[in-house]
């Protein structure tokens, strides 16, 4: 015991210090944001050579959303001879094939690709691997099944690569069925600090911007040379994103290329794809931490940038530690109430209420988006950042063992709705 | 229970009020429901440099395109406000509500629109007029020192005289500039700041001439040093980084593309087959040919006889600062800046 006390202080001291430094960061994003210089994006360049461009689409049983977003793709304003759409048929039992075949049928450019061999491993890297092995296009765009690409968005995305460093290109989410309920609002008041906010002040500050798998375009074959996706790690997107910087690349975001996507209407649906972002997350943490310190291609900015978001989803278990911690500490009577709890609850509640992004920042960026009403519901960031605590611990937990189990894991995926079922 | 307990219990339930205090908002939010709407997203957006000419041209003739404008009446309507109709002849030199030209027309020195000009048929404006928007289908000729608040467009060739300003213009013809003409956008096919320069059609024998060297390495040549010179006369076949300015010295030719995370200058009679990207700004010498894109998070500097794309290769000029131009440049066919642009 004598031992164990004097560890959970400096276990506590350090965990304040990691916060209020995460803290100090979100502050100088949202400052950015708001009074900084922004950084100009690509889209406004007219040019009529455009690349070949191939749209991914991983579908498994998505038939409910199947024809939604091929009807949108069809519709897009990119030059038809320059684009090719590749749905990928992940291993669907339902009747996703019938659909992709009927729109292959009046479409030339829609090449559905069925994996449904069981020599073919499920997943989304292992699918996104098999499209661009047969991809024509030079420059790959993504789209999860559940999105609503609007007619000027691939263009948009593309433009990006015009610059030759730039291996990646992130556009902004939108929850489109933010209205269903007061879980799917407080999703989309999250999603605008993390995207208006967050994505946009680190590329003003030339950061590290993230891909996030969806809405977002790659160069194939810089992907390719650096071996594509690992079908072992989840969280594909922010693999591929230490991998483009570690390569020396770079990851352009595209605030104004904005595209709704379907959240997940129930706290249970929520809690799954929390667990496999914490996941996926820090299967790329114990992957590339080391790596990315070591890096020839990042300055010391980008390096603390890239530990400080590599280590987003170990904060909520780092977190929780912390409280009991404290919680033991008190109750053994070494922590005096107003040097300790208070302030690591003052310091918490800043970070917490927010969760991935902090209260202020979600307040700032909806201000931005002339969305004030909703801003209401920001003190219900209070608990839900105890859902998200105990969610991301867990998949905390879940990397950790696949860390010593090798294993590929299961995609689990997310639940749709149809979008007439939902305004019944 | 002692004191200390008491205070400790009261500074509990204090603390619990002030928190539960946020949470009527919240009730409230959830109770209306209001601001619960997704944020909205143009689904049909395509990127149209003409899109508000066409957008007005559109809402015009919805409004008044079934009736008939001849000159003298005055129609109204509800959304657009009171249309003037004139011909030729102008009456006043200062018009308060929008005006209809009829008819090819020269308008007369000092005259004042306060609102859209529209004409069908061939319009000169002489020197020192003041108009909101102009919008003709034939050719249109700004004389000296006007100022144009908005925008202007036509479907066939403009002419905007010395010392202008037009804001934003978009033609699908050619578009002439003069000397000391100010603007935030343009878009021409192409947009010439001299009449006499005859600008290259194509790219024959250029390309060509190094057909039998190795092909563009997409592979970047990354060069971590501040300051990277392309010697005189250097034919590069790859695309370049660099993490600090770059000069590129005259009678250079790059067949890739160019990024620098400091300053580009490229020397006279040079030629990129690519597009520049810069964070600082861009100058580009005399006589140099860039079958690329400009973008620049700084400002933009073209000397004379430069021509950027080609008809068959249209490109932009993108600026977030200063965009200069000098006499007897030719861009095929964009040029945007937050800041402002001028012929010098």
């Amino acid at each position: 015991m004598e031992l164990v006390i004097p560890i959970l202080k400096i276990y506590l001291l350090i965990f304040i210090i990691i916060v209020t430094l995460y803290m100090i960061r979100h502050f100088i994003f949202t400052h950015n944001r708001l009074f900084g210089e922004q950084k100009l994006y690509y889209q406004d360049i007219l040019d009529k050579d455009v690349p070949m461009v191939t749209v991914v689409i991983p579908m498994k049983n998505e038939e409910l959303v199947a024809k939604q977003i091929l009807d949108r793709l069809v519709s897009s304003d990119y030059p038809r001879e320059k684009l090719e759409i590749i749905p990928i048929n992940d291993h669907s039992d339902d009747g996703t094939k019938e659909i992709l075949e009927s729109y292959a049928v009046k479409y030339d450019h829609i090449r559905p690709y069925h994996r449904l061999s069981e020599d073919e491993k499920p997943g989304k890297a292992n699918s996104l691997n098999d499209a661009m092995n047969i991809a024509k296009g030079e420059i790959i765009v993504v789209f999860d099944a559940d999105y609503q690409p609007p007619d000027g968005i691939i263009r948009e995305l593309v433009v990006g690569f015009k610059d030759p460093e730039v291996g990646a290109v992130m556009g902004r989410v939108l929850v489109e069925n933010c209205g269903a309920n007061m879980l799917t609002m407080m999703l989309e008041l999250e999603r605008s600090g993390g995207y208006q906010v967050d994505q946009q002040a680190r590329y003003n500050m030339d950061l590290i911007p993230q891909y996030g798998g969806t809405v977002g375009a790659y160069r194939k074959e810089a992907v390719l040379k650096m071996g594509g996706f690992d079908p072992n790690i989840l969280a594909e997107d922010t693999e591929l994103t230490y991998k483009m910087y570690l390569n020396g690349w770079h990851v352009a975001y595209a605030n104004r290329a904005e595209c709704y996507e379907e959240m997940p209407e129930e706290w249970v649906d929520r809690a799954k794809q929390i667990r496999r972002w914490a996941r996926g997350h820090n299967q790329v943490m114990f992957k590339y931490l080391v790596p990315l310190l070591t890096s020839r291609y990042l300055n010391f900015r980008k390096k603390l940038d890239g530990v400080l978001l590599i280590f987003v989803y170990t904060l909520p278990t780092l977190l929780f530690l912390g409280i009991l911690s404290s919680v033991v500490l008190f109750l053994s009577g070494n922590l005096e109430i107003f040097a300790g709890i208070v302030f690591l609850l003052f310091i918490v509640s800043l970070g917490a209420f927010g969760n991935f992004a902090p209260f202020f920042q979600i307040g700032v960026a909806n201000f931005i988006d002339g969305r004030t009403k909703a801003l209401r519901l920001i003190p219900l960031f209070a608990f839900n950042f105890v859902f998200y605590m105990l969610y991301v611990s867990l998949g905390f937990w879940d990397a950790i063992k696949d860390l010593f189990r090798k294993s590929e894991p299961e995609w689990d995926k997310t639940k749709r709705r149809q979008r007439e079922e939902r305004y019944e | 229970m002692n004191s200390i307990d008491i205070l400790l219990l009261e500074y509990t339930l204090g603390v619990i009020i002030l928190m539960l205090i946020p949470l009527v908002p919240v009730i409230y939010a959830v109770w209306d429901r209001k601001g619960y709407e997704p944020l909205p997203v143009n689904m049909k957006y395509t990127k149209d440099p003409r899109a508000i000419a066409k957008h007005f041209d559109q809402y015009f003739y919805n409004s008044f395109g079934d009736k008939v404008l001849k000159p003298g009446k005055i129609l109204n309507n509800k959304k657009l406000g009171k249309l003037e109709v004139v011909e030729e002849t102008f009456r006043r030199s200062s018009y308060k509500n929008m005006v209809y030209i009829v008819g090819k027309a020269k308008v007369p020195d000092r005259s004042r629109f306060e609102r859209e000009v529209i004409s069908r048929d061939e319009l000169e404006f002489g020197n020192r007029c003041y108009a909101r928007v102009i919008k003709t289908q034939k050719k249109l000729i700004l004389g000296e020192k006007n100022c144009i608040v908005r925008w202007i467009d036509s479907e066939s060739t403009i002419t905007v005289g010395r010392y202008s300003h037009i804001n934003i213009a978009s033609s699908m013809s050619t578009m002439h500039l003069e000397k000391g003409v100010s603007f935030r956008r343009l878009y021409g096919y192409p947009v010439l700041t001299s009449h006499a320069f005859s600008f290259r059609k194509n790219l024959e024998g250029i390309r060509e001439e190094h057909i039998d060297k190795p092909s563009i390495d997409e592979n970047l040549l990354y060069v971590p040093d501040k300051k990277y010179t392309l010697t005189k006369g250097t034919i590069l076949f790859r695309s370049l980084v660099t993490q600090g300015h770059l000069i590129i010295e005259q009678n250079t030719k790059v067949f890739g593309n160019i990024k620098s995370n400091g300053d580009v200058k490229v020397g006279d009679n040079s030629f990129i087959d690519g597009n520049i990207i810069a964070e600082g700004s861009i100058k580009i010498g005399k006589n140099c040919f860039v079958v690329g894109n400009l973008f620049s998070r700084a400002s933009i500097k073209i000397d004379s006889y430069t021509q950027i794309g080609t008809s068959e290769h249209p490109k932009s000029v993108i600026s977030k600062k200063m965009i200069t131009l000098a006499e007897h440049v030719a861009i095929f066919n964009y040029l945007l800046t937050d800041k402002a642009g001028e012929v010098k």
